[in-house]
């Protein structure tokens, strides 16, 4: 197995695990709360996650070059998401390690990916993911009455 | 078109039924009452959510030291209800609900058991379940106002800036303590017995 390939199945893993746990809430349940165009982002992580798992076997079969192009529009569309999200936490002087913790393993699958990677799709899935979090997003830091 | 004798007409028969049913629209239920209890120099707020399993699992914990601070008159204790979950705020009017028949710390904690097993079955998320849930329990209700204490609630939540729950905030004299789940929250509140 190479480097690359055990990055692919180990950090989606992790990230899998991160927000799993960040749900079950050990000794308090934080308030933090976000979503993106009314799904709950903690739905979009684990469907984010297995999506990058279900890339893995792709890439060694005759869709490695469509599996390769997806993996690079959807961690730089992630990477431009969680630029805005970490914005949020600073604006709401609020951190949830759980959540940076998710974004560290889309930055680190990013680097990984980052040379092979086709640099145009991949700005532009950028700034796709900033402009979807920009209309799309809703953060929500204390739980308040409506 | 309108003539305006007609329009005169229309206008006087709304201004009598004014003045006859008043109250009709703007007469709402009395207010639900706010549930804080003893009169202890210390303030004591408890912030927890029905669907937060570490809430659940402090209350028999914090049950029988809250009980003997008030015996004690030691503190001056509110019961926040945080509204975590879409369902929070049907579980937090119930319990005012039941306050409204009978508010004294024995009752109101028991009541908050019920919610939170309930809460923790996941059976009562609907006001027909959630009435036919405290009747089946014994429990006394009635229909109250909560918008001024959900108000009260959410100037507290922002006044002690609750981000997660279980939350307790003891506040003596100039002196603020902010503990966050379950073990912190006890051994602050055993530090005042």
């Amino acid at each position: 197995m190479t480097w690359r390939k055990a990055v692919n199945i180990s950090l989606p893993l992790i990230g899998l695990g991160v927000v799993i746990f960040y749900q079950l809430c050990d000794t308090a349940c934080s308030a933090l709360q976000g979503a993106l165009l009314g799904v709950d982002l903690k739905v979009l992580g684990i469907l984010f996650m297995t999506v990058l798992l279900a890339i893995v076997p792709l890439q060694s079969s005759r869709f490695s070059s469509l599996a390769g192009h997806l993996r690079t529009v959807l961690l730089a569309g992630a990477l431009g998401g969680e630029v805005m999200l970490v914005r949020f936490q600073i604006m709401q002087e609020t951190y949830c390690p759980f959540c940076l913790a998710f974004g560290l393993c889309i930055v680190l699958l990013f680097a990984a990916h980052f040379p092979r990677m086709n640099g145009y799709a991949a700005i532009v899935a950028f700034f796709a993911g900033v402009g979807v979090f920009v209309v799309g997003f809703t953060g929500s830091v204390l739980p308040l009455y409506g | 078109m309108i003539s305006k004798t007609s329009f005169l007409k229309i206008l006087f028969v709304a201004l009598i039924a004014g003045f006859l049913f008043p109250a009709a629209p703007f007469a709402g239920e009395p207010e639900a009452p706010f549930p804080t209890f003893g009169s202890g120099a210390v303030e004591v707020r408890l912030y927890t959510d029905y669907f937060c399993p570490p809430c659940r699992a402090l209350e028999p914990e914090v049950e029988p030291v809250l009980k003997k601070l008030l015996r004690k008159k030691t503190i001056r204790l509110t019961l926040v209800d945080v509204p975590h979950n879409p369902n929070s705020p049907l579980y937090a009017r119930y319990f005012l609900y039941s306050l409204a028949k009978r508010q004294d710390v024995e009752h109101a904690i028991h009541v908050r058991n019920i919610l939170f097993e309930a809460a923790a079955r996941k059976d009562s998320n609907a006001k027909e379940q959630m009435e036919s849930l405290l009747k089946s329990r014994g429990i006394a209700y009635e229909s109250r106002d909560t918008k001024s204490v959900f108000n009260r609630y959410n100037a507290l939540i922002k006044e002690d800036r609750i981000e997660a729950t279980p939350t307790c905030v003891i506040i003596k004299g100039d002196k603020r303590e902010k503990s966050i789940g379950r073990p912190d929250i006890v051994s602050a509140l055993k530090k005042l017995q």
